[in-house]
């Protein structure tokens, strides 16, 4: 028995994902977060969403937060000290000297460090990049730092060394002398968190994990104490920025790995869509009220990456390539200085939110301008509140006014420009895969994703969109197909020879000694399978591409330097002459969770009511006629069905272009494709 | 279209400051401006990342010293990729001035890629090679991209120079040719730039990305312009053009009208040991701005020259980040999304046979150093007018070293960085974070792991100097120390200036530490330099480079008391420092 629950605790949202193996049932709930505890709001939409007699007998539950990430960009996380190499004080503080996108900014500052400069304090010791010894650890500096944590009472120290990614051994000391000396807290070790190369990233990364230990393991703590009280005994799991899911208990020790887990579970979990349809590319499209996500998947798989960035924090981690842009459907539309029509990053969030939801919002947004041109039906919302489309339609006749546009085409222009912000964001997704996004199908989902369905579709030139179901709470679904993973990766530079591929193989090898080390209950019995992957790249070449080495026992020179040439080839559009060399080696340990059928549609919609007419503007007619509006319930059964057409569903609403057919496909998903243009 | 240039006798005015100079009164709707607008930003972005991912060098995927732009057919600016300002719209005269040796733009054909390593062409120095793509849409030259990389070694007489005395020492000058022809690469020219570099593998490496990133170029202006079709992608131009002097000029109206003059010193020229003055002036006439540079000093022997387009771009970048810091967060509008229209309200006066416009065959190897300087001394000019808007200085340099040598088996090496400085404190408090110049904006420093894992040097230090940021009611970031120990013997170049004069502070605040550059010799001799070519360093031998802190900002009286504590705590200021002071 494998019945689970996924629940995805975003800014404004709790959704809640309910799967029952025993009869296929899924249902899906949506509750407030509750922002500055929300386990409470987890257990409340958990109450609403799951019957009582249902939790002894769930076997998992996977949770998605924001908890860790936002107790870092609210600067609400531990006092942390940190213990560098002598001479590197303010590697934390120098940033490499950049402006982010602040480019022309003279005021320019970063947020200030997580660490302020009088807790990073200086060790005498040093590696060499070889990982030879080029000074040794000097313990009394270690002394002198704790004397300053315990004045300033740190709760964390973080300990990171210039090249203990090639050696660790002073950061093992450091430790020894830490524990030696009396210190309790929690420690940060640098080379348990990232064994890879440049100093700054990894820096960040370890004083990231510092910081959110705390606040994450005692939120996680809290949950399944809760969780228990409510009779669950099941396994706790959470996503991970890079895919799978661990333990509470291993991210509670390593919680740097779930610092992005929202969005990532919508990623996984049209990939795993992907699989059941047999996509072979396809582009995510995630759309909620503040931001837009999108990533590219090939063959089912995520695109990942081995830096992450938070705020202005970078992170060594894996990490789904999920791209953002502050676009959504609370952005807020204005006319700037120059007088030309703008839409985002701003957002109206939940408060006071689109004009149109009556709670005090004056901004038009993009909901507004959907609402306006009768994209949202009838605006009846789930919990029987009906959108003030009036409101909406005059707060954009009031912009447009000032940019000299009638109504609908304000209306209109905003959904173009957002959309047109969202392609962009897409092309660009593609383009660093070498792909093009004609040859990808697109994924919609998020409260706000399938509104922009057949718009993206349109200035994409994309054939086909999938709408999956439980769209709108699609990244809490994502999450119940999530594995239990494991991963660690070390900086390990060499020719790819005979040589540089043996001791590539025994860096290998003692990563996943480590990962066995790091086994916990959770996965203890299940089967684990291993993989492994190799970041390659051309001799003085500074970006790398990560190359599967499927078979490491197996696999030569010639085979792993064939895989590196083609993936080269189809990224860059050429290959080069000259030598290639092994930078990092990467380790994976992924044990599945039991497979759950993936056509559970949704047994707590609303009853399916009798199709109506709504005026409605199409896009592609640049007009208003008469769009058709159905329930989604009543899409399952019959043949394509052609737009214009608004199909509705508790949490998402599905807008279909005049030119576009739509069809129930495998999984419960909505197939929307270009109509075949008869002559 | 982008040199509407006047002469008489004396100065040369770049650019035509008057309001209407806009060119139609467009009426493309504002929707189809704003997604082409985005589009071409978007494209612009797509560019450098084929570059720098691409790219063999550090200098390019690391520094990021390279422009990548799409040009219209009247070489007006489309849109820059988020890269070194340094280069902020020059390269319309690049693009004006390779047209112009090649026999005009009807001698271009589909397929062709356009190089040149002409330094008065470029703008800047022979290493910073152009590559043109012309776009053609059904057979009508529609636009061009641009880029412009720094290659590692194009055969100069050194691999970075500071010592130059005329052009023909700085690199092999390729004028203009056509690299490719209808798509066929022109092989004997391709070889004989491949011969005349020290570096053959990073050229050919570089090079290729660089020419990888025009043709993303092109196919994304083509696939707008076929979206949208030709005449609307037209008149969605002028409309984006027109928004963008619209901005500029609703800020300029902003600012106090009046001339504001500002003096510096800069070391000396590299071959010469004078001090080199320096007066700029900027002066705000309602909605328009005139840069006067015709006061700046006597074109130099030694490469501290900068063409005049260059010149150009340095007002430019004052002047853009003068409206960014003046707009107190509303600065979005300039944010990696700069046209030719924001550039249509600025002016720029310059006198050919000065410092800011040499002449061939003076040697301007060094031309960005002057720029600094000239962005430095224009926001002191300007913090008058508008206190809030302007931080005081920084180092007022990019602090740059190259190094370079073989290994055992002959095989050579080379490796270059940029170095952050303290920042000038601002109205809106202390400064902390060191920073790459203003100029080059968006370059990375690199990491003593990346260094020291491929290259045979260590880092020893990499830390704030404490008591070096300027006092005042707000301090000045702190100057840092980077101490690189050679483990081979090896050259270095040191590109260094301000050694001299250390970094303003503003409205009251006191000045900061300035750079400078000390080598401890593996003999045992410490010696100091301004800037020096082809060092040589034996192993064993430590390079302490300091790069200035930042000035402070109003009267240290009017300190917080408890700032001044926490400093202490945290080190950035000694006790004994504040005693003195007090």
């Amino acid at each position: 028995m494998a019945t689970r629950i996924g629940v995805d605790v975003g800014g404004t949202f709790t959704d809640l994902v309910f799967y029952d193996d025993a009869t296929g049932e899924v249902r899906v709930a949506k509750g407030s977060t509750t922002t500055g505890e929300p386990d409470r709001g987890v257990v409340n939409t958990v109450r609403a969403g799951v019957p009582q007699e249902k939790l002894p007998e769930t076997s998992f539950f996977l949770h998605g937060t924001t908890v860790g990430i936002n107790a870092l960009l609210e600067r609400k996380g531990s006092v942390v000290g940190l213990l560098t190499t002598a001479g590197f004080r303010d590697v934390l503080a120098m940033r490499r000297g950049t402006r982010g996108e602040q480019m022309y900014d003279p005021l320019y500052q970063a947020e200030p460090e997580l660490v302020p400069r009088r807790l990073r304090q200086p060790v005498v010791e040093r590696m060499r990049a070889d990982g030879s010894v080029d000074t040794p650890l000097d313990p009394a500096g270690i002394e002198a730092a704790l004397e300053v944590f315990k004045a300033a009472s740190v709760e964390t120290v973080a300990v990171c060394f210039i090249n203990a990614y090639a050696n660790p051994q002073h950061e093992v000391e450091a430790e020894e002398a830490l524990r030696r000396l009396g210190f309790e807290g929690e420690i940060s070790l640098g080379h348990k968190i990232s064994r890879e190369y440049r100093e700054y990233e990894r820096t960040s990364t370890v004083v990231v994990d510092a910081y959110v230990r705390a606040s994450v393991s005692s939120y996680l703590g809290r949950l399944e104490t809760s969780l228990g009280e409510q009779d669950f005994s099941g396994d706790c799991l959470i996503t991970r920025s890079g895919g799978g899911s661990l333990s509470f208990e291993e991210a509670s020790s390593r919680p740097f790995e779930t610092i992005m887990s929202g969005p990532v579970a919508g990623a996984m979990g049209a990939g795993e869509l992907c699989r059941a349809l047999g996509l072979e590319r396809a582009i995510t499209a995630d759309v909620g009220g503040t931001s837009f996500d999108s990533c590219f998947i090939v063959d089912g798989r995520p695109s990942v990456k081995y830096e992450g960035i938070v705020g202005d924090m970078p992170l060594q981690t894996a990490w789904v390539d999920v791209r953002s842009i502050g676009s959504g459907g609370g952005s807020v539309a204005y006319t700037d200085r120059g007088g030309a029509l703008r839409v985002g990053p701003e957002s109206a969030g939940a408060v006071p939110g689109p004009v149109c939801y009556g709670r005090g919002g004056t901004n038009p947004t993009t909901t507004d301008a959907a609402a306006t041109l009768g994209m949202l039906a009838f605006g009846e919302l789930a919990d029987g509140v009906l959108l003030d489309r009036e409101a909406a339609a005059q707060a954009i006749e009031e912009l447009g006014g000032r940019c000299g546009l009638d109504r609908d085409a304000t209306a209109s222009g905003i959904l173009t420009i957002a959309t047109a912000a969202m392609a962009d964001t897409i092309r660009s997704v593609s383009i660093e895969e070498g792909e093009d996004p004609r040859d990808a199908a697109l994924i919609a989902f998020g409260g706000a994703g399938p509104l922009f369905a057949t718009l993206l579709a349109e200035e994409l030139d994309i054939k086909t969109v999938v709408v999956p179901g439980h769209a709108g709470n699609f990244s809490a679904w994502g999450m119940l197909g999530q594995d239990i993973t494991r991963d660690a990766s070390v900086t390990a530079m060499s020719p790819l020879d005979d040589e540089g591929l043996a001791s590539a193989r025994r860096a290998l090898d003692s990563l996943f000694e480590e990962l066995d080390q790091r086994e916990t209950q959770s996965t203890s019995g299940v089967e684990t399978s291993r993989e492994a992957s190799l970041d390659i790249r051309y001799s003085e070449q500074e970006s790398t591409l990560t190359v599967d080495w499927t078979d490491p026992d197996g696999d030569d020179v010639a085979a792993l330097e064939e895989r590196f040439t083609t993936m080269y080839q189809r990224t860059f559009g050429h290959v080069l002459d000259g030598p290639v060399e092994i930078v990092s080696v990467r380790a994976t340990a992924r044990a599945a969770l039991p497979r759950r059928r993936a056509d559970g549609a949704s047994t707590n919609g609303a009853a399916a009511k009798e199709s109506r007419t709504i005026e409605a503007y199409s896009f592609t007619q640049r007009e208003r006629m008469p769009f058709t509006v159905v329930d989604r319930a009543a899409l399952s059964a019959g043949g394509p069905a052609a737009g214009p057409m608004i199909v509705l569903e508790p949490t998402t609403t599905t807008y279909i272009d005049v030119g576009y057919d739509v069809r129930v496909g495998d999984a419960d998903a909505l197939i929307i494709e270009k109509a075949e243009v008869s002559s | 279209m982008t040199t509407t240039t006047t002469t008489d006798e004396l100065t040369v005015t770049h650019g035509d400051s008057r309001a209407g100079t806009a060119t139609t009164t467009a009426d493309a709707d504002p929707v189809t401006t704003e997604v082409i607008r985005y589009g071409l930003q978007a494209a612009a972005d797509q560019m450098r990342l084929t570059l720098i991912r691409g790219a063999f060098s550090p200098v390019i995927y690391d520094v990021q010293d390279l422009a990548v732009t799409l040009y219209d057919d009247k070489l007006r600016l489309l849109a820059q990729g988020s890269a070194q300002p340094l280069f902020m719209g020059a390269l319309g005269y690049v693009l004006e001035a390779i047209l112009n040796r090649l026999g005009g733009a009807e001698t271009l054909e589909e397929g062709d890629i356009v190089f040149s390593t002409y330094g008065y062409d470029l703008g800047s120095h022979q290493q910073d090679a152009a590559v043109i793509a012309p776009v053609f849409h059904e057979g009508e030259l529609v636009g061009y991209a641009v880029t412009k990389a720094h290659h590692l070694d194009i055969g100069a007489k050194d691999p970075y120079c500071t010592d130059t005395t005329d052009i023909h020492q700085e690199g092999v000058i390729f004028p203009s040719v056509k690299l490719y022809r209808r798509g066929e690469r022109q092989d004997d020219l391709y070889r004989t730039l491949l011969a005349n570099s020290r570096l053959p593998t990073f050229l050919a490496g570089d090079l290729n990305a660089q020419i990888g990133a025009a043709q993303v170029g092109l196919k994304q202006l083509l696939r707008i312009i076929e979206r949208f079709g030709l005449d609307t992608f037209r008149q969605a131009v002028e409309r984006m053009f027109d928004h963008g002097e619209a901005v500029m000029r609703a800020f300029l109206e902003t600012v106090p009208d009046g001339r504001y003059v500002a003096n510096g010193i800069m070391d000396n020229n590299g071959v010469d040991t004078d001090e080199i003055p320096m007066e700029v002036a900027a002066e705000i006439d309602g909605d328009r701005v005139i840069v006067d540079l015709t006061g700046t000093a006597p074109e130099q022997r030694g490469p501290m020259n900068c063409p005049w387009p260059t010149s150009v771009a340095g007002a430019r970048i004052a002047l853009v980040s003068f409206a960014v810091g003046g707009q107190a967060g509303d600065g979005d509008h300039f944010k990696g999304s700069l046209n030719e229209g924001h550039f249509r309200a600025i002016e720029v006066k310059t006198k050919p046979g000065t410092q800011f416009h040499p002449r061939p065959p003076a040697p301007i190897f060094m031309y960005a150093w002057p720029v600094f300087t000239l962005i430095d001394l224009l926001h002191k000019a300007l913090s008058e007018a508008l206190p809030d808007a302007l931080p005081a200085a920084g180092g007022g340099d990019c602090c740059f070293a190259l190094w370079w040598g073989t290994y055992d088996d002959g095989t050579a090496w080379a490796d270059a960085a940029c170095h952050p400085i303290g920042m000038g404190a601002s109205a809106r408090g202390d400064s902390v974070n060191p920073l790459i110049h203003m100029a080059c904006s968006g370059v990375k420093s690199a990491p003593a792991e990346t260094t020291e894992s491929r290259r045979p040097l260590v880092l020893e230090k990499f830390e704030f100097v404490p008591d070096s940021g300027g006092n005042g009611r707000f301090r000045g970031g702190p100057a840092v120390e980077y101490h690189y120990r050679t483990l081979r013997d090896c050259f270095m170049t040191l590109a260094w200036d301000r050694t001299r004069t250390p970094p303003w502070g503003v409205h009251g605040g006191g000045d900061a530490l300035p750079n400078r550059c000390r080598v401890r010799h593996a003999d045992g001799t410490v010696e100091t330099y301004e800037k020096a070519t082809g060092l040589a360093l034996r192993a064993g031998s430590v390079v302490e480079l300091r790069c200035g802190g930042g000035g402070g900002y109003g009267p240290p009286e009017e300190r917080d008391p408890e700032a001044v504590l926490r400093d202490i705590e945290d080190g950035y200021v000694t006790e004994g420092a504040v005693q003195n002071a007090a």
